[in-house]
């Protein structure tokens, strides 16, 4: 087990694949093809969400949070997870939950502010982004909880940043889920900024995942922009889950090279060179050495892939600005399953106003 | 078909915003998503890319100059 | 005197009311090094240093609970939650703990703080980014409610709320942060809470309103007089305790009420003015009151705001309705 062979009180961060691609003596890699695939998942999500920065520039968006430094994580959660695994994501998913089955164009139509945004295909198991820090964390126990009690054996994953972990509700659904030995992943993304407050400014313990041993289950902190071992260890995580060990916290250390969102400027709070030296340490380009170094990557891929990647983008800003306005009756009909008298009323109101 | 490309709301409620530098001039055959501008708001400089490839006709403001959420600032054709 | 925006006449009451006594100090996520997500809080931090305009963790419920704490050892400290939609969070501390303190301890304690959040849609805010709750803390007694609307009010009021020994909480409609700038004086200044204010005389209508909507007021009642009618706006400034003489003194002269509210209709201030005036001052109307409203849906996300935010047109066909009748 990789998890508890690496506790994070010991100073230990999980890696397999360091920043010059040199992989770790005795690893086993993921198949040729699942890498190939990271790659071109990361290639896409990257290149969506640059646009997604323009459009916002260009007053086509409204205010959405950037990815950048993230990919690697939310790809490697999204191929850990099974069809019939949960998710109860925070705001800055986007990755994750598009890999879930939520189509790209309709995760951009809620940052949009258009309320077909939220119209998930029935068929996947994501919840709402999140907007109040950590609160959703307890809604991922008590379907983990539910499952239990139904002898299902699905993974619930929910996902929170660093700051998150100083909510309430943080601490409360860790509780929750370690008396209830519940089957949720804690996937925390440690970017280390919760906007402009750095991590060490959070949190006086020294990792966010020794936390979980307070609440009587393993934590353990792994290189975030590594996407084998992400994969590798939330692979591990849902595996257990699913049968019956109880919730992990993992902490992904990783660095939010972006804005908080579009309408933050980090440069007042971020370091420079700290950040420099996270650019280099990149996910996305790490993963492209490494594919480089076994020989699985060549020029036509590249092409490829850049084919690839423009299709998606042309699609996916073509669905979201074809989308119709917001109507009246959208913004009424969600409020209960019957509409009441008084809210008839005020429909009326509004369509004739 | 002349464009006209408005100052567009780049932050929660700003209003206006200081053009801080042109990054193209008229004449300037431009891509898509080419930076247009910097402009400089209450909260940060930004970079104001163009929606739109083709060339660019007319800059409505000069360097300096405070322009509003809305404003037409450049016509490209 | 200086042209401020709601957000510099702000910042500047802060800078005033922390020169004035070191006691004071301001406290919420992000509101030291980057001075607060809209800038309210810029330059605190360089000037009265990190223990006095402090970054706190990211928590609610810790922001205002440690505030409470401080205010009762005898810091005045001015909390910020960092938009409306996340003080759910502090509900609990702001009502069950900062509003019954002087009641439970028989006067002897009190919690002298400021809890300062932006609330208001009309900015293309994300979701919970646009609320206008201010309804919910009217219902728990021990608390002062205000909402300046003018960057003069802003100061003024902020400085007021400071000195105030009872929990005040300051909501900034975020429209208006820097749509709107005024005359601000230097130094310090206060403006009464409790008192409301007319923005704009008239004889013909009343309408009672507050924060943004103000301004959408004034602007409509500046439009009608060309057409004879003659609208006094009445800008509340404090939802609780309410200027209710102001209100009726208004109603006496006019006879007619509308009152514009961004907050939801339902259980919204707009139906105890409602009542207010009914119980006190029916054979006034030559009207029944009419309300303009926020619809009793969730507030919809960015692009499906302006279907629930009551505007200048919904705000005529009421005047026309008390003015017809
Ligand atoms: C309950 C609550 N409080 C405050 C906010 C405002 N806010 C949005 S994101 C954020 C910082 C979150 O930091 P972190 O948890 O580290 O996630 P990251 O943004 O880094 O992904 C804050 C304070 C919020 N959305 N919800
Ligand atoms: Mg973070």
């Amino acid at each position: 087990m990789i998890i508890n062979e690496h506790d994070p009180r010991a100073g230990k961060i999980y890696q397999v694949v360091d920043e010059h691609a040199k992989v770790r003596a005795g690893a086993v890699l993921p198949s040729d093809d699942l890498l190939k695939q990271f790659y071109r998942d990361m290639m896409r999500v990257r290149a969506i969400d640059d646009k997604a920065f323009k459009l916002q520039r260009q007053g086509r968006m409204h205010t959405f949070p950037q990815i950048t430094g993230h990919e690697a994580i939310q790809i490697a959660a999204a191929y850990a997870m099974q069809e019939e695994d949960w998710l109860a994501p925070s705001y800055r998913e986007e990755a994750l939950v598009h890999l879930r089955g939520v189509p790209y164009s309709q995760i951009l139509l809620f940052w949009l502010g258009n309320e077909k945004g939220s119209a998930y295909p029935k068929d996947v198991n994501v919840l709402p982004f999140s907007i109040p820090i950590a609160s959703h964390m307890l809604h991922a126990v008590g379907i983990g909880w539910g499952a239990k009690m139904c002898g299902e054996k699905i993974a619930v994953v929910t996902t929170f940043g660093d700051g998150a972990t100083s909510e309430g509700e943080f601490h409360e659904a860790m509780n929750f889920a370690g008396v209830f030995k519940a089957p949720v992943v804690f996937l925390c993304t440690n970017n280390q900024w919760a906007i402009s407050v750095c991590r060490k400014d959070q949190s006086a313990s020294k990792t966010l995942a020794e936390k979980a041993f307070g609440y009587g289950f393993d934590g353990i902190c792994v290189d975030g922009l590594d996407v084998v071992a992400m994969h590798q260890v939330m692979q591990e995580a849902c595996d257990k889950a699913r049968n019956g060990g109880g919730p992990t916290m993992i902490e992904a250390v990783t660095y939010r090279l972006c804005d908080h969102t579009t309408a933050d400027d980090a440069s007042i709070y971020q370091d420079v060179d700290e950040r420099k030296a996270w650019e280099q340490k990149d996910g996305v380009r790490r993963l492209r050495k490494l594919l480089e170094k076994r020989g699985l990557w060549s020029a036509s891929d590249d092409e490829a892939l850049e084919k690839e990647v423009q299709t998606f983008i042309d699609q996916t800003i073509r669905e979201l600005e074809a989308s119709p306005e917001v109507t009246p009756d959208e913004i009424f009909s969600t409020t209960f399953a019957d509409m009441p008298p008084r809210l008839k009323k005020q429909l009326e109101d509004v369509k004739a106003s | 078909m002349a464009f006209e490309f408005k100052f567009p709301d780049v932050g929660e409620g700003i209003v206006e915003g200081l053009l801080v530098k042109w990054r193209v001039k008229e004449g300037d055959t431009i891509s898509e998503d080419q930076v247009l501008a910097e402009v400089e708001t209450d909260k940060a400089i930004v970079e104001v890319p163009s929606p739109k490839a083709g060339k660019v006709v007319k800059l409505h403001a000069k360097e300096n100059e405070t322009i509003k959420v809305g404003q037409v600032m450049v016509t490209i054709e | 005197m200086t042209q401020r925006s709601l957000i510099q006449a702000i910042t500047d009451g802060l800078r005033v009311a922390m020169e004035r006594d070191d006691r004071v100090m301001v406290l919420g996520e992000d509101v030291g090094k980057l001075g607060g997500v809209f800038r309210t809080t810029q330059g605190l931090q360089q000037k009265f240093g990190k223990e006095r305009a402090v970054d706190t963790p990211l928590a609610e419920a810790g922001i205002v609970g440690t505030a409470i704490g401080l205010a009762m050892y005898g810091m005045k400290p001015v909390a910020e939650i960092q938009f409306m939609g996340f003080d759910f969070l502090a509900h609990n501390q702001i009502m069950a703990h900062a509003a019954r303190m002087r009641n439970r301890t028989r006067g002897r304690w009190t919690v002298p703080m400021v809890v300062r959040m932006p609330c208001g849609g009309g900015i293309h805010a994300p979701e919970l980014h646009s609320d206008s709750f201010e309804a919910t803390y009217a219902h728990i007694a021990g608390l002062k409610i205000v909402m300046p609307s003018t960057p003069y009010d802003a100061k003024g009021m902020l400085l007021s709320a400071i000195d105030d020994p009872d929990p005040v909480i300051y909501l900034e409609h975020k429209r208006i942060y820097r749509a709107v700038k005024g005359e601000v004086p230097e130094g310090y200044y206060t403006v009464p809470l409790g008192k409301g204010e007319i923005a704009r005389p008239g004889t013909d209508l009343t309408i009672v309103t507050w924060g943004y909507l103000r301004h959408l007021a004034v602007q409509v009642a500046d439009a009608l007089s060309g057409q004879g009618i003659n609208a006094e706006v009445v800008d509340i400034r404090t939802i609780c305790p309410l200027d209710e003489a102001l209100i009726l003194e208004s109603v006496a002269k006019t006879g007619r009420l509308v009152i514009l509210h961004e907050a939801p209709r339902n259980c919204g201030l707009g139906a105890e003015i409602s009542a207010i005036v009914s119980e006190e001052a029916i054979f006034a109307l030559k009207a029944p009151i009419v309300r303009v409203t926020g619809y009793d849906v969730t507030m919809p996300l960015p692009k499906g705001e302006n279907l629930y935010l009551p505007n200048e047109k919904r705000l005529m066909a009421a005047i026309q309705k008390v003015m017809e009748y």
